[in-house]
């Protein structure tokens, strides 16, 4: 399986240029400076769209999506038809269709296949050693990268998921109680705050 | 419709079902278009998914659910790695969960939860009498419980002397005397006596207000640790063909989760799966299906982390299984115990 290519979609070879870039970057905020989070932003929300719709290659069809609606915005010099974040979605729905069309061109095999041999490779026998190496290295990761974060942030986390069942919640409760926030508004937070973390950790334990 | 108006129509049960694919498509293709063009519903969506994670590494996700997070959900190296994070983030929320806990001291305290009481006149009265009833009630439960406890103490001491004094004429003694002293029954006394005591001391401990009354220093820490949950351990060796007594778990009714550490016969660290069974029925009532196994020494373990809630006044039987290396699940072996509450 690792030896197929990486994207299905036909990559465009069209590429941003510097000054393409900052006109993207421009129209993406909408008229505020968001110093570039605007696009950190919606290509990890196209990522996670295309990892959701079952794409092996999310990231490359996130980018790819940008990189379609980056080249249109120069050719035209403004897209005003839709708001920037939907025009996106457009696009990426047009990215996955073409993502869909190749496979069943190539005919390959079918996605059932393909899921139930990845469940037989998840639920078989595993390397016992590895994993728990890797558990290791994970815990040691997780010690780092909160010790980075703020230590309010870090304490917001820790005691956002601490507990089980009914102490969570009741734990939950009392602290947005204490902060003066709804629990909606707390959950939100303890959510971006273990998204950074699942971040470092994560190229952490890849060693990046 | 607007994205707001949509946002706050759809149910995180809605979200749970897109997130594990049981949505209807046309539902699906509207939480589709929200996730990329809507931040706010993103984050929103980004946490469901994490109560989802966390549900099934806390062994909460049952039936459809849990066949559709692992038939779905996690067909993707992202998602795996997600579930993967989730599992090591709990074991370390967990061994820091004192640093939890005393942040939640210092923000009560940070409020002035006391000061705040005693801005009330009646409320400063009422807990001034309240304090001084307690103070009486706690000191004499006290000294009673300290007494009881002495008397124990010593009823056992007396009794386990006489035991072994009469352990040493026993083997003195030619094979097949019969011998009722008055050793013997003064012995037979001291054990109905250290049995009542047992008994008082019980009932001591069971009434309100055992505890001496709280100093207002102690009231923040004390609020903190009563949202530490209950987490009882126990061991459960391999099963024996011979049919002995079955192994008994006592529960008390405030008591969170009950880990029961499973010995394993193999020394291999295969990945297991784990089913909770009531017998009668053969019902699974709550299952976990990875668990690594982890040695101590010569023994391999698994652990099955069970909300307490779960488990009434009867017996259960944990079935431990591992897969094949044909792929086909065999059975490890079933752990037949009973709950005492």
């Amino acid at each position: 399986m690792n030896d197929r290519p990486t994207t299905r979609v036909k990559k465009s070879s069209w590429e941003f240029s510097e000054g393409a870039f900052k006109a993207f970057l421009t129209w993406l905020d909408d008229g505020t400076e968001s110093d570039g989070r605007s696009y950190l932003a919606i290509q990890q929300r196209l990522t996670a769209y295309f990892d959701r719709k079952g794409c092996q290659t999310p990231v490359n069809l996130a980018d790819e999506t940008l990189n379609r609606v980056g080249r249109r915005l120069e050719e035209e010099g403004e897209i005003i038809t839709e708001a920037p974040a939907k025009y996106c979605y457009t696009v990426a729905r047009f990215v996955f269709l073409e993502y869909i069309r190749d496979n069943a061109r190539r005919g390959e095999v079918p996605l059932d296949d393909v899921l139930e041999r990845r469940i037989s490779d998840r639920t078989g026998v595993s390397n016992s050693d590895e994993e728990q190496e890797l558990k290791e290295r994970t815990f040691k990761c997780l010690e780092s990268c909160s010790e980075n974060l703020v230590p309010a942030n870090r304490s917001l986390i820790l005691r956002y998921y601490f507990g089980v069942e009914r102490t969570k919640i009741e734990n939950r409760r009392q602290m947005a109680g204490e902060l003066g926030i709804t629990a909606n508004a707390l959950s939100i937070r303890a959510c971006r705050i273990r998204e950074k973390l699942e971040v470092c950790v994560t190229k952490c334990v890849d060693g990046k | 419709m607007c994205s707001t108006e949509l946002m706050s129509e759809l149910t995180d049960r809605q979200l749970s079902a897109y997130l594990l694919g049981s949505l209807p498509a046309a539902d699906a293709e509207r939480i589709d278009e929200l996730s990329v063009t809507d931040e706010a519903f993103a984050e929103r969506l980004r946490a469901v998914e994490y109560d989802l994670v966390d549900a099934y590494d806390q062994g909460e996700l049952l039936g459809a659910d849990l066949k559709n997070f692992e038939g779905y959900y996690l067909n993707s190296p992202i998602r795996r790695n997600r579930a993967n994070f989730a599992a090591a983030f709990h074991t370390f929320a967990s061994v820091n969960a004192d640093a939890a806990t005393e942040s939640t001291s210092a923000l009560v305290s940070e409020k002035g939860l006391l000061s705040r009481i005693f801005e009330w006149p009646t409320l400063r009265l009422a807990f001034a009498a309240g304090l001084v009833l307690m103070t009486a009630l706690g000191g004499w439960l006290f000294i009673e419980n300290a007494r009881l406890r002495g008397e124990l103490d010593t009823a056992s001491a007396r009794a386990e002397d006489m035991e072994r004094q009469a352990e040493v004429r026993r083997a003195q003694d030619p094979p097949g005397t019969v011998k009722l002293s008055d050793e013997s029954v003064e012995l037979a006394r001291l054990r109905a006596e250290r049995e009542e005591l047992e008994r008082k001391l019980a009932r001591a401990q069971a009434r309100p207000g055992i505890r001496p009354p709280a100093r207002p220093a102690d009231i923040p820490r004390r609020q903190a640790q009563s949202s530490i949950p209950r987490i009882l351990s126990f061991v459960l060796t391999p099963p024996l063909r011979s049919s002995g007594q079955l192994p008994q778990i006592s529960l008390p009714e405030d008591t969170d989760r009950a880990v029961i550490r499973l010995e394993l016969e193999s020394n291999e660290l295969h990945s297991y799966a784990v089913e909770l069974r009531e017998p009668a029925t053969d019902r699974v009532i709550w299952n976990t299906r990875k668990v690594t196994a982890v040695r101590s020494g010569d023994q391999s373990s698994i652990t099955a982390n069970i909300p307490a809630r779960l488990l009434r006044r009867q017996i259960y039987t944990l079935s431990v299984t591992r897969s094949s290396s044909a792929g086909e699940r065999e059975i490890v072996g079933d752990y037949t115990f009973r709950v005492v509450r």
